[in-house]
């Protein structure tokens, strides 16, 4: 005890150092713990921000570049590196206007995801074949007399 | 301030990166771990490409280390001028003895694991004549880590990157106070014993 007190009386200043860097790490530590779940499941779809780029929100979103590409109204490739905030700008529209056309096409994507994927669609010179034959009516039961 | 920044990493990415660990090596305020976790970030995502980014926030970061470096050795003869009684003199010898024999391990590993103290060890690496190979040789190895395991989290954890940004600088921070408290503990504990002698 006397020797914390010297320490105290006579080293004032390194004892405040030491205290403020002890109380420094315990603050950085427990908010460092709270933070620890982020390891865990991935969560859902991150918040869209103008400063993402139609390619990092379908990183983060897990859709396809062409879903984004569709929804947004932008050529494949074309706006590689442009954030959502330009894109809004160029379109005349908002940012918000961007997120909800994402969300959409998210919606649908994950809607069709489940089913099997859709027929071709029949060339120009595809001709239908004709109707089937009606089948013939299945003979009729045998009356058996009593 | 933030978003306005991020913005700017899809297209200026490796410069930007390059600006910012430059200035952090320096003790300035740049918000270098959030913008290399973003540039991986973008990368995962295909606006940037992984290997431009991370050599340009590693060149940034040798550079930084190197102005560090000789801004210390600069003012190495300044200190030297202000120690004027004999123990001033003892300590800085001691110091000096301290650095050539630890210096590199001090220099590795303030580059990543206790990343907010590296501009101060490149400033006392300099002042206390740390031979340039050694600092340089560790300072090279130490930045490959940081710059890696950022950009490279950033690439791997794309859709939480700013969350991983926040329990890095928490993780950092905590490693950094906790060794600059045991720094100070042995310290203190050696003038209580001194005193309980004396």
């Amino acid at each position: 005890m006397t020797a914390l007190k010297i320490l105290w009386h006579r080293h004032r200043l390194l004892s405040l150092a030491f205290l403020a860097a002890l109380t420094l790490t315990c603050v950085f530590a427990v908010r460092g713990l709270l933070l620890m779940p982020l390891f865990g499941a991935p969560p859902p779809d991150p918040p869209i921000e103008g400063w993402m780029t139609p390619r990092l929100v379908a990183h983060g979103w897990h859709l396809p570049p062409e879903v984004l590409g569709a929804a947004l109204g932008i050529e494949p490739g074309s706006a590689k590196g442009r954030t959502l905030e330009q894109i809004a700008r160029d379109q005349g529209r908002t940012v918000e206007e961007l997120a909800a056309s994402i969300e959409e096409a998210a919606l649908m994507h994950r809607a069709l995801k489940g089913m099997p994927p859709l027929p071709p669609p029949p060339s120009p010179d595809f001709v239908p074949a004709p109707p089937p034959e009606p089948a013939p009516a299945p003979p009729a039961p045998e009356k058996t007399d009593p | 301030m933030t978003d306005l920044l991020l913005g700017l990493v899809p297209s200026w990415g490796p410069v930007l990166l390059f600006l910012a660990t430059f200035l952090s090596c320096l003790a300035l305020p740049a918000p270098a771990s959030l913008l290399m976790l973003a540039a991986g970030a973008f990368a995962a995502g295909g606006d940037l490409l992984l290997s431009t980014c991370i050599l340009g926030a590693f060149s940034g970061a040798v550079l930084g280390d190197q102005v560090g470096f000789q801004i210390g050795r600069y003012a190495r003869d300044a200190v030297w001028r202000l120690a004027k009684d004999r123990s001033a003199k003892a300590l800085l010898e001691r110091a000096q003895d301290y650095a050539a024999r630890r210096g590199r391990l001090g220099v590795f590993l303030s580059r990543w694991l206790f990343s907010p103290l590296g501009p101060y060890v490149n400033f006392i690496g300099g002042a206390t004549g740390m031979g340039w190979l050694a600092f340089t040789t560790a300072g090279v190895l130490g930045e490959m880590v940081w710059v890696t395991v950022y950009v490279g989290t950033g690439y791997g954890f794309a859709d939480r990157f700013e969350q991983m940004a926040e329990l890095a600088g928490s993780f950092s921070g905590a490693v950094s106070a906790g060794l600059v408290a045991l720094i100070l503990g042995a310290i203190l504990l050696r003038l209580a014993r001194r005193h309980r002698k004396g």
